[in-house]
């Protein structure tokens, strides 16, 4: 640099090789395009109750006890409603009261999909509490 | 190759890649953002319909499918429901908050849904979603 006129070339003194760089960033690039997934999930947030609280908020008056058998029947209070009539059942109490809690106890041999579009209408109808459980 | 080597009459040569360099710099930072670090399960899940009940769910999630034949699978392998517990308490340990999502066949069994939930919860998930069929 020392010896070098000013006038001449010093312009290509000052540039930097970058080559190096681009490499190092090609090869991040290729890294995060090869580990990228795209997650796209959609679903519903539920929750199960405690073995110590599942009995106190069975016997809370306040809540409707949705069963679904292993035949994959969905009843309450004995009566067979199907996935359909968990709407019209729930909505006027949650008018009446809105904190009426929904408790939903499938068997365990009951499809996953019955218990989730049961657990999905409740949500549809509004209710806040809402619990999913085995029915023993 | 220097560039500089003859005197002059290549400098025309020298192509300008700094705008080549600036587009991968977007894609890079593009994919960076976008990443993230999960285990998909891998198995073939014929998700439930819930309509409009379902809601989009944080994509930095635990993943665990339950297939049709009961079978519990984490990261392409089948685990059972005692096996959750020691896959997903390590990553909860360092990331208290990370949800964790079930992703439950159509025709999977309740009770074996409600046994992963059940070890889910004891591992110290937080927050456990099902997931549901994408619109």
């Amino acid at each position: 640099m020392l010896g070098r006129d000013l006038n001449s070339d010093s312009n290509d003194n000052v540039a930097i090789d970058l080559s190096p760089m681009i490499d190092c960033i090609f090869i991040l690039l290729i890294f995060f395009i090869v580990t990228t997934v795209f997650v796209d999930e959609v679903g519903t947030e539920v929750s199960k109750p405690d073995i110590s609280s599942a009995t106190a908020s069975t016997l809370d008056s306040n809540s409707v006890i949705i069963e679904i058998g292993a035949d994959d029947k969905v009843r309450f209070e004995g009566d067979i409603i199907g996935v359909g009539g968990v709407l019209p059942l729930i909505k006027p109490k949650l008018d009446v009261d809105p904190e009426t809690s929904v408790i939903i106890q499938g068997h365990r041999d009951a499809t996953h999909g019955i218990v989730q579009r049961v657990h999905a209408e409740a949500k549809i109808a509004g209710a806040k509490t809402r619990s999913v459980s085995t029915l023993d | 190759m220097p560039r500089k080597s003859v005197s002059d009459g290549d400098d025309p040569l020298g192509i300008d890649l700094s705008p080549m360099i600036d587009c991968i710099f977007i894609l890079l930072i593009f994919f960076i953002v976008t990443t993230v670090f999960i285990e998909e399960p891998g198995a073939q899940i014929n998700k439930p319909d819930l309509g409009t009940a379902a809601d989009q769910l944080d994509k930095n999630s635990i993943l665990i499918a339950v297939t049709r034949d009961d079978k519990v699978v984490y990261a392409n392998k089948t685990i059972g429901v005692k096996g959750v517990g020691p896959m997903i308490k390590p990553i909860l340990d360092l990331e208290p908050d990370v949800p964790v999502i079930i992703q439950g066949d159509n025709d999977a069994s309740h009770g074996v849904i409600q046994q992963v939930h059940a070890e889910v919860k004891l591992a110290g998930a937080k927050f456990v979603a099902y997931s549901a069929k994408n619109q």
